[in-house]
């Protein structure tokens, strides 16, 4: 198995909008992440930090540049292959959660093993495992994501995003929604996650949540302008 | 692939949530198969009925009555009787008349003076209940229709008693009402009413009896029983040729054809009108399903970054639409059947005494084309909704927080 897991080359994304204005989200990114990191990227408001993590997701396709996951080039994927591509090997963390309210939190959890075909027995038993791993108790399983605070429905929302097992996942200002103590909580999940064996991506304009990684990558204006090593 | 059972799970949660319209949505597609069930299988239920009962009165007969100033005469029975299509022949004579039964109610009867020998034949299938038909001599003697003896189950006549009834005959140029009695000799079975004759109400005389009796110059028509099915559209072309615009000619086959085609326009009309109730579903579902999908935007951006591809999420919204035109749909069918019975439940009357009672025919081709044109609709009218929520692009939904 290859070392390297994540890897740009040359990614440039540019936004058009009505009116013909274009807007460059990113700028020439060359970028190379291996298994098993934990990497922040870090910038001011709209810079281009979710379009850059949106682009390593293929929720979005770069406007030229490679994208390649697993040494896959996915620029050349058709939409069935994307979905099948991140749905085994990416898990996705928004700021604001995500979670469905209208299912129950075993219902928001399952969601990725429905899609792989995963049988409903097997389902619940992942579901389970998943949420005692992010710290969770098994009596969220039949609650709606509302009948919990922000820090546990960041939880649950984890707990989604590494139920089918992906080695990759992919954080949006994880904490931006959290009072510190739930950021702590979030963070050290994050942390126990990469450390066992799954790649970390965390996006955030906060100094003292990109410390958590011993990688931190610096973007301005859609451009990558350094890179530090803690 | 997601399994069948789980794409249903996730419609029925997803049309859960949003109950109220959901029911109306279903309420407005269930409309369509219950009218279309309910309507079509009543009118086939009387149709059967009607075509049955024309039938059953056989189709071998024809009968011409003289048109403008043409007089029927035995000539013409004797010329049409050498017809080679013709098995028997008959004249007759044919008047209304009114009596008051015994128990005070007053009848309308039609009277025919006819060869009696042949009333089997004419009225096909009619069966003397008792007495016997009287001999062409006895022309005061009659048979009687079932119902001009019995009224609610009681018998006011027997054989051998006399009925007075009161017929407009013509004095010189005058119409006076005159009262005629005959002898019952014989009593028919009930035979039920059938277009475009009641025997039930009817009283049958000898020939002579026409004239003597009931004072009628000229023969009201002929009957003529042709000698099969098959062949009386020859002779009916033959009388055409014979008499030109002198008679005028029915056959019972032609009637029957001609109501068959009534009928078939009437359900072809029927059928259009239910199926307007068909594009108000499709616009029901459709403006539903929009609706869902734009109140729904982030949630397909959740499921695309969980991995649910385009066809995926178009799946799961047609699943949603063809969810509730199937309980739509069932609801409809059912609440079809009870209506049809309860519409047939009621007699039809079509022409004066002439009343229909039929069970509706609800058959499986016409639930099958309620349940066609339910999920054409429930799925052609999800499509296009569905299809803009596969096109959504996930980003845009997940930015807006
Ligand atoms: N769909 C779009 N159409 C046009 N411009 C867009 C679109 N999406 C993003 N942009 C622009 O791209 C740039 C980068 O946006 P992006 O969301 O990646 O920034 P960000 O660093 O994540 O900001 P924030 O910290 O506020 O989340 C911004 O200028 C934004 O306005
Ligand atoms: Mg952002």
């Amino acid at each position: 198995m290859s070392d390297e897991v994540i890897r740009l080359v040359n990614v440039s994304k540019v936004y058009v909008s009505a009116g013909g204005v274009q807007t460059w989200a990113l700028r020439n990114i060359n970028l190379l992440i291996r298994r098993g990191e934990m990497i922040s990227i870090m910038g001011p408001s709209g810079h281009g930090k979710s379009t850059l993590l949106y682009v390593i997701g293929t929720l979005e396709r770069p406007t030229s540049g490679k994208v390649f996951i697993d040494n896959v080039d996915t620029t050349l994927l058709n939409d069935e292959e994307l979905s099948k591509l991140r749905n085994s090997k990416i898990g996705f963390v928004f700021q604001q959660y995500n979670l469905i309210n209208r299912m129950t939190v075993e219902e928001n959890i399952e969601l990725p093993l429905i899609k792989l075909g995963i049988p409903r027995s097997k389902r619940k038993e992942l579901v389970r495992d998943a949420l005692l791993k992010v710290g969770g108790e098994l009596s969220w399983l039949n609650k709606r994501p509302v009948q919990l605070s922000g820090g546990q429905q960041q939880r649950v929302a984890i707990a989604r995003a590494l139920v089918a097992n992906p080695p990759i996942i992919l954080c949006d200002e994880p904490t931006g929604a959290l009072d510190s103590k739930s950021s702590e909580v979030v963070l050290n999940i994050l942390k126990k996650l990469n450390n066992l064996g799954h790649t970390v991506v965390i996006v955030t304009h906060d100094p003292n949540v990109a410390s958590i990684a011993r990688r931190l990558i610096l973007i301005r204006d859609g451009s990558i302008i350094g890179e530090k090593f803690i | 692939m997601i399994n069948i059972v789980d794409l249903l799970l996730l419609a029925f949660s997803a049309l859960r949530e949003r109950r109220l319209r959901a029911a109306l949505t279903i309420l407005g597609i269930a409309i369509g198969p219950a009218a279309m069930v309910a309507i079509i299988g009543t009118t086939e239920g009387y149709t059967d009925t009607i075509v049955n009962q024309l039938q059953a009165l056989g189709q071998n007969t024809v009968v011409i009555f003289p048109a403008k100033d043409y007089k029927l005469s035995n000539n013409d029975v004797n010329k049409i009787k050498k017809l080679s299509y013709v098995n028997d022949i008959t004249p007759f004579y044919q008047s209304r008349g009114q009596f008051r039964k015994p128990d005070g109610t007053s009848m309308m009867v039609t009277i025919y003076a006819l060869d009696l020998n042949l009333l089997n034949k004419i009225v096909v299938g009619s069966k003397l209940a008792e007495g016997g038909i009287p001999p062409q001599s006895l022309y005061t003697n009659c048979v009687v229709g079932n119902d001009v003896v019995i009224s609610k189950g009681i018998k006011y006549y027997d054989v051998g008693e006399a009925i007075t009834v009161y017929i407009p005959t013509m004095k010189g140029d005058k119409l006076v009402i005159s009262s005629v009695s005959f002898r019952i000799a014989g009593i028919l079975a009930p035979y039920g009413t059938v277009f475009p004759v009641n025997p039930d109400a009817s009283i049958f005389l000898p020939l002579q009896a026409g004239k003597s009796l009931l004072n009628i110059k000229d023969y009201s028509g002929i009957f003529i029983i042709a000698k099969s099915a098959e062949v009386v559209d020859a002779l009916v072309n033959e009388l055409k040729s014979m008499y030109g615009d002198n008679v005028e000619i029915v056959s019972l086959k032609e009637i029957a054809k001609t109501v068959t085609n009534i009928i078939n326009i009437l359900n072809n009309l029927l059928f259009t009108v239910s199926s307007i109730s068909f594009a108000v579903a499709f616009t029901g579902i459709m403006s539903t399903m929009f609706t869902s999908v734009v109140e729904r935007t982030r949630e397909i951006g959740i499921l695309k970054a969980l991995g649910y591809s385009s066809r995926d999420v178009l799946m799961l919204f047609l699943y949603e639409s063809i969810v509730m035109t199937l309980i739509g749909v069932i609801i409809g069918i059912a609440s079809g059947v009870v209506g049809a019975h309860f519409i047939a439940y009621r007699p039809l009357r079509i022409a004066g005494s002439w009343t229909v009672v039929s069970e509706p025919k609800i058959t499986y081709l016409l639930i099958l084309r309620a349940l066609g044109n339910s999920l054409m609709v429930g799925v052609v009218g999800g499509l296009l909704p569905a299809w803009k929520a596969s096109k959504m692009v996930p980003v845009e939904a997940l930015r807006y927080e």
